[in-house]
């Protein structure tokens, strides 16, 4: 209990410094100025989705594999937190979009292969309240991630190489960053990546006691 | 190898079984025609936009088509629990798979090579000196609906709400998929007609990848 | 345990080809025979009665001449001459050396061919003849 209250604790402090950082220590841009800043958060929670989804994605080939509860466990927390990390994507491309391009919503690689795979892990949990058994839930939602999770890096080459081929005016750019900028950039990265460990694992603890709480339910009803 | 024998007599009742009645074609071919009509409500068809926007719009079609015409494969075989029977006496579950998946896509390409002359005289697009190669798009693309369509089936079996629940999972996952063959198409209908083959062996590693997933852990979904 | 769309014949031909059973055309009309429904071979499944399926799902089982067989309340849905039928085809193959394992309720033609009979109680043992448990009682509940 105490780990994980430090743990958590570094986190929050982590976080708190790199969103200073963002607004305080990073240098203004030159073009976009405030709106920039919201690229500290964009980009990180893309790659920490992926890792998220990369995490579920174990968690399904290990029950597969194994069958072991604790599998299905993490495929659960993986999906859903990545799920809230590609919301928070989403959510800020339009905020940094509309000011930059006069458009909500830009058609470009990044952000729509994002949504496609926002619909896909949607569709998983949608799957996992249709089936009541938790062992077939398990199996069945398990053999799904494995197949979306296979689909991403597809989803990702097509909508790239199809855009590609019929570019449109490129919205979020982030090649040549300064130095500050860069440290800047890799703090949010390691302050998110650390946030998305710390809700995995409690996801996971919370998955476990609703496991338990459903064994001891159906024992009682015998 | 038993493996083939097996899956050649699956596919055989497969085929004897769709064909008896032939339900599945016929509603499947008036369901496609059905939705290019509704489709070319939607915008003004005059040359340019149909071959600009005809390709997607078919391929959306075919892949609607098929989120419908895919869900009774497993759910049939529930019905007397023949999927028992099967388990029973199918030493390698994989074949029971690969006779469904076969079926599906023959399925599907037939209904899809019918769709190509009424699409053509509707948008009025040249298909005639591409059409072989217009079928080789049309066989990977149904090969990738076939082997995704055929395990979500398997999949959605399990689910409440499955009607529902097929094309919701089947339609995020086949993204790549519409792009590829929609790029292939709209090449092959371009008035300087192209046969893509970076676009192809986009759909051949989809078909390749699936089919080895689907390989590797479709038993796990043949279980009571 | 049968396909509706395909005819008896073909029913029991895909199973015998899926079992590696040989001769499998020869071996499906054999045993036709012997659930007597040869004459409706080449119907659909989708018109048989509840007795006739019953014949199918037997034959089907009897294809790879196995020698053990599991039966879940046989004679369920059945009319007297399918019970008496059932149970003359269970004596022949209990005769010839099959092992049968079925669950019934209740005394019948079909329980009276036991050789030994196990009564459950809430998942344990609470009768068996072995031990020197009467059959009849067994059957009818008696010592319930």
């Amino acid at each position: 209990m105490k780990k994980d209250g430090i743990f958590a604790f570094v986190v929050v402090a982590l976080l708190s410094y790199s969103a200073y950082a963002a607004f305080y220590i990073a240098p203004d841009e030159k073009t976009m100025h405030l709106v920039q800043r919201i690229f500290y958060l964009h980009a990180p929670c893309g790659m920490t989705a992926l890792a998220a989804f990369l995490a579920a994605f174990v968690g399904n080939v290990g029950y597969l594999l194994k069958r072991e509860a604790k599998w299905d466990w993490l495929g659960i927390a993986g999906a859903e937190v990545g799920l809230a990390f590609c919301t928070v994507v989403l959510l800020t491309g339009p905020i940094w979009a509309k000011p930059a391009w006069g458009v909500w919503w830009a058609w470009d690689a990044r952000l729509t292969s994002t949504l496609v795979l926002w619909l896909l892990y949607v569709s998983y949990l949608l799957l996992r309240t249709m089936i009541e058994d938790p062992d077939r839930r398990a199996l069945v939602s398990a053999f799904y991630g494995v197949f979306s999770f296979l689909d991403v890096p597809l989803v990702y080459g097509s909508i790239w190489w199809w855009r590609t081929q019929h570019p449109q005016p490129v919205v979020f750019t982030s090649g040549g960053l300064d130095p500050t900028m860069r440290k800047v950039f890799y703090l949010s990265w390691v302050s998110l990546t650390l946030l998305m460990a710390l809700l995995i694992r409690k996801r996971y603890e919370l998955e476990e006691l609703r496991s338990e709480v459903q064994a001891l339910e159906r024992e009682a009803e015998v | 190898m038993s493996l083939m024998s097996n899956t050649s007599a699956l596919f055989g009742k497969e085929l004897r079984t769709e064909f008896r009645s032939r339900e599945l074609l016929t509603t499947t071919v008036i369901f496609i025609l059905v939705v290019v009509v509704l489709f070319s409500f939607t915008f003004d068809p005059t040359a340019t936009e149909s071959r600009r926007f005809g390709p997607g719009l078919l391929w959306l079609a075919f892949l609607f088509a098929a989120s419908l015409m895919l869900q009774p494969c497993f759910l049939r075989e529930q019905g007397n629990d023949t999927l028992s029977a099967l388990r029973l006496s199918v030493p390698d579950p994989f074949a029971i798979f690969l006779a469904k998946l076969a079926a599906n896509t023959l399925f599907l390409l037939m209904t899809e090579i019918l769709m190509i002359p009424v699409f053509a005289i509707l948008y009025n697009v040249p298909v005639l000196q591409v059409f072989p190669q217009l079928v080789l798009v049309l066989f990977l693309g149904s090969l990738g609906l076939g082997v995704t369509g055929t395990a979500l089936s398997a999949i959605s079996a399990h689910a409440r709400m499955r009607e529902l629940m097929l094309p919701l999972l089947l339609l995020p996952l086949l993204t790549p998929l519409l792009i590829a063959s929609t790029e292939a198409t709209a090449a092959l209908l371009d008035p300087k007609p192209a046969l893509r083959w970076d676009w192809l062996a986009f759909l051949i590693a989809f078909d390749v990848i699936f089919l080895t997933a689907l390989w590797l852990f479709g038993e796990y979904l043949l279980e009571e | 345990m049968a396909y509706d769309e395909l005819s008896a014949e073909e029913n029991l031909w895909l199973f015998a080809r899926l079992q590696q059973v040989a001769n499998p055309g020869e071996r499906a009309a054999e045993l036709l025979r012997a659930v007597g429904l040869a004459e409706r071979k080449d119907s659909l499944v989708r018109t048989f009665s509840r007795g006739m399926r019953q014949r199918v799902a037997i034959a089907r089982a009897l294809l790879h001449a196995p020698s053990v067989l599991l039966f879940d309340e046989p004679s369920t849905g059945l009319d007297p001459e399918g019970v008496a039928w059932l149970a003359g085809t269970l004596r022949g193959l209990r005769d010839a050396g099959c092992t049968i394992l079925m669950s019934v309720h209740g005394e019948s033609e079909i329980a009276s061919l036991a050789t030994r009979a196990v009564r459950l109680d809430a998942g344990s043992v609470a009768a068996d003849t072995r031990a020197g448990a009467n059959l009849h009682a067994i059957l009818s509940f008696a010592d319930a």
